[in-house]
């Protein structure tokens, strides 16, 4: 079933805090969980994404819409997914849970690589300061665990 | 069954409906009602679980998918959402997709997850655990050191040295590196599997154990000499690279051949727990440069570039392929090559890497000077038309090649490193074994690309050991 622009009629997507958005079908069905009940046929009324708050869906069709259009290169979207992942932790994490909802592979690597990225090349005391994390191990604790692997502590 | 269960929900599903729809209008609608409605909500969120969804009609699908979208909005997982703003958000994320995340690390950033807070540790330790789990592979170059049992490895993602104490393979040698794992000869000629990180050791049979049939009598003299080896492969007949998790890096290795190639060119293969090496050089009569598994075979190289198909077992043959000889080289006037075999992206590659000596107008006694490589050429294996056909780019690839098994990994998203590029490491023992001038030798070293032809360093080339090059190393957990 190929979907381009031109036949593309809209959908309304319901969020969890009773949100409708009005969005064009080429662009929603980048979720596969929307695709799959546009090819049953069943999307015509407002489809309830229970598990999606307005403002997570908001984001998340901005994604879909950009990675939709056809017109934009590799880089463009690459430069224009580096802006879009800027974000706080809050929203990283609903991103990550509503792609995962919706099954949009492209999106939910996104946001992932955009956290691996945020621990990459850092010790465990700046991953706890970034991720607002309290040390909970003993000294005794932390200094075996140290010693194990002493040599990725360097 | 199904067909039973599919007619009761037609007959309960317009009461129910209608009821839904009434509910708004007639708020104080009798209490009996109520009850008959909680019923049969009770009775349909039972029967929804043992409903065959390809039986029903596509109306009544929509409404269960719907119903479906209800049922996962938890309570649990709103509060999940809140601590995650709040506290922790690795720990709000269910399993799957903290994996997801972890498996984007390397393994060094692993362990410092793991030294983050407890319920992190578990997280860490609990992904691993997962069945097909691996981390991030990223190659590291291992610098033997003679002088002491710390040796470093060099990860130019990090750009930094991990010193890593290994004083079980002080003074052996490193002839090669697979799947995370170093094969190893030692001072006396004993072999071995050493996994560095969990230090895991597997015996391998003696190097001395194999009385070859050697055309060439030279060679006896030096059979204990860990150069005696000139390259090893741990090879694995799956097509698994990334050994992770503790369970299948086990059973990978128990079902792997390990495979050298003597300064002679010959042959020899065992397995780990076999007792001697058995030699292949009287079945395999052939001038071998390197060995890999692909699609499922095991292949040589032959020093006039062709293809031989290796089959062990208690009679191993070789069969020719017999290809055409690249284009560019010549088989009565060879030219002096490293000749590497890769395997990237379902292709089978050959690199050439042509040596020439370096000639700084010292003169050396005894020893030969050492050769460095100018160039590289790749070429792709057309099983069909019986030849190599000239690679121009490899795309995103980058080759590693060098005493280590040669691996081809795509270079987005992996700062440091430079796609289209092949990165070489110092290749002269196996070609001059103790002929090369210890002092001189390791140190060919460098990045070669395909777009503009240059090599340049990527790392500074100061010995660290006078055995045993710099040599690639996957890094991978046990």
């Amino acid at each position: 079933m190929s979907l381009s622009p031109s036949t593309s009629k809209m959908l309304s997507l319901k969020s969890s805090d009773g949100k409708v958005l009005e969005v064009e079908e080429h662009v929603a069905v980048l979720c596969e969980t929307i695709k799959s009940l546009v090819e049953d046929g069943c999307a015509d009324s407002p489809i309830p994404l229970a598990n999606v708050d307005g403002a997570t869906l908001g984001n998340v069709m901005e994604w879909c819409k950009k990675h939709a259009d056809q017109k934009a290169s590799a880089d463009d979207l690459e430069d224009w997914d580096a802006e879009f992942v800027e974000r706080d932790q809050g929203e990283l994490y609903h991103l990550i849970m509503a792609a995962n909802y919706l099954n949009i592979k492209g999106l939910l690597d996104l946001i992932c690589q955009k956290v691996a990225d945020m621990i990459k090349g850092k010790h465990p005391e700046k991953i706890r300061e970034i991720f607002n994390i309290e040390n909970d191990f003993t000294p005794e604790q932390q200094e075996q665990i140290r010693k194990d692997n002493s040599w990725a502590f360097e | 069954m199904c067909l039973q269960l599919g007619f009761l929900w037609f007959l309960i599903l317009p009461i129910h409906h209608s009821i839904g729809q009434k509910r708004g209008k007639k708020k104080k609608k009798k209490k009996g009602m109520v009850l008959i409605r909680a019923v049969l909500s009770n009775l349909l969120s039972n029967l929804t679980c043992s409903l065959n969804y390809d039986a029903l009609p596509v109306s009544t699908l929509f409404k269960k998918r719907k119903q479906e979208f209800a049922i996962m909005d938890s309570i649990e997982r709103k509060k999940l959402k809140e601590d995650a703003i709040n506290l922790d958000m690795l720990v709000a994320l269910p399993p799957e997709l903290r994996e997801i995340i972890i498996q984007k690390l390397d393994l060094v950033d692993y362990h410092r997850v793991s030294a983050v807070s407890k319920s992190w540790r578990s997280i860490a330790i609990a992904a691993k655990e997962s069945h097909c789990f691996s981390l991030r592979q990223l190659p590291w170059l291992l610098l033997s050191s003679d002088k002491d049992a710390h040796h470093g490895f060099f990860s130019l993602c990090h750009g930094k040295i991990f010193k890593l104490k290994l004083p079980e393979i002080c003074g052996a040698r490193c002839c090669g590196s697979s799947l995370g794992w170093l094969i190893m000869a030692d001072e006396v000629g004993g072999n071995f599997l050493l996994h560095p990180f969990s230090r895991h050791r597997i015996q391998l049979p003696c190097q001395t154990t194999l009385y070859p049939f050697n055309p060439y009598d030279g060679f006896e003299l030096w059979r204990q000499d860990p150069l005696y080896i000139r390259k090893a492969m741990l090879l694995s007949p799956s097509t698994v690279t990334g050994m992770a998790s503790n369970a299948s890096c086990t059973e990978v290795v128990a079902n792997c051949v390990v495979v050298v190639l003597f300064a002679s060119n010959c042959l020899g293969s065992c397995r780990p727990g076999d007792l001697t090496w058995t030699d292949l050089s009287e079945h395999i009569p052939i001038a071998v440069e390197d060995v890999i598994y692909y699609n499922g075979q095991l292949y040589a190289i032959d020093v006039d570039y062709d293809l031989v198909l290796i089959e062990l077992g208690p009679c191993p043959r070789g069969t020719r392929l017999n290809l055409l000889c690249p284009a560019g080289y010549d088989r009565k006037y060879r030219r002096g090559a490293f000749i590497y075999l890769v395997e990237s992206c379902g292709e089978l590659l050959m690199v050439l890497r042509p040596w020439y000596f370096l000639s700084d107008g010292r003169t050396r006694l005894r020893h030969i000077p050492p050769v460095i490589a100018t160039t590289f050429d790749v070429f792709k294996l057309d099983f069909k038309g019986r030849c190599w056909i000239k690679v121009e780019s490899l795309g995103d690839q980058m080759l590693f090649v060098g005493t280590s098994s040669g691996v081809s990994l795509s270079a987005s998203n992996l700062s440091g490193f430079k796609e289209n590029c092949i990165y070489f490491t110092d290749d002269n023992f196996s070609v001059f074994g103790p002929m090369v001038d210890s002092a001189e030798a390791c140190c060919d070293v460098g990045v070669f690309s395909l777009e503009d032809g240059s090599i340049k360093s990527f790392f500074p080339t100061d010995s660290h050991s006078s055995r045993c090059p710099p040599i690639w190393f996957i890094p991978s957990q046990l």
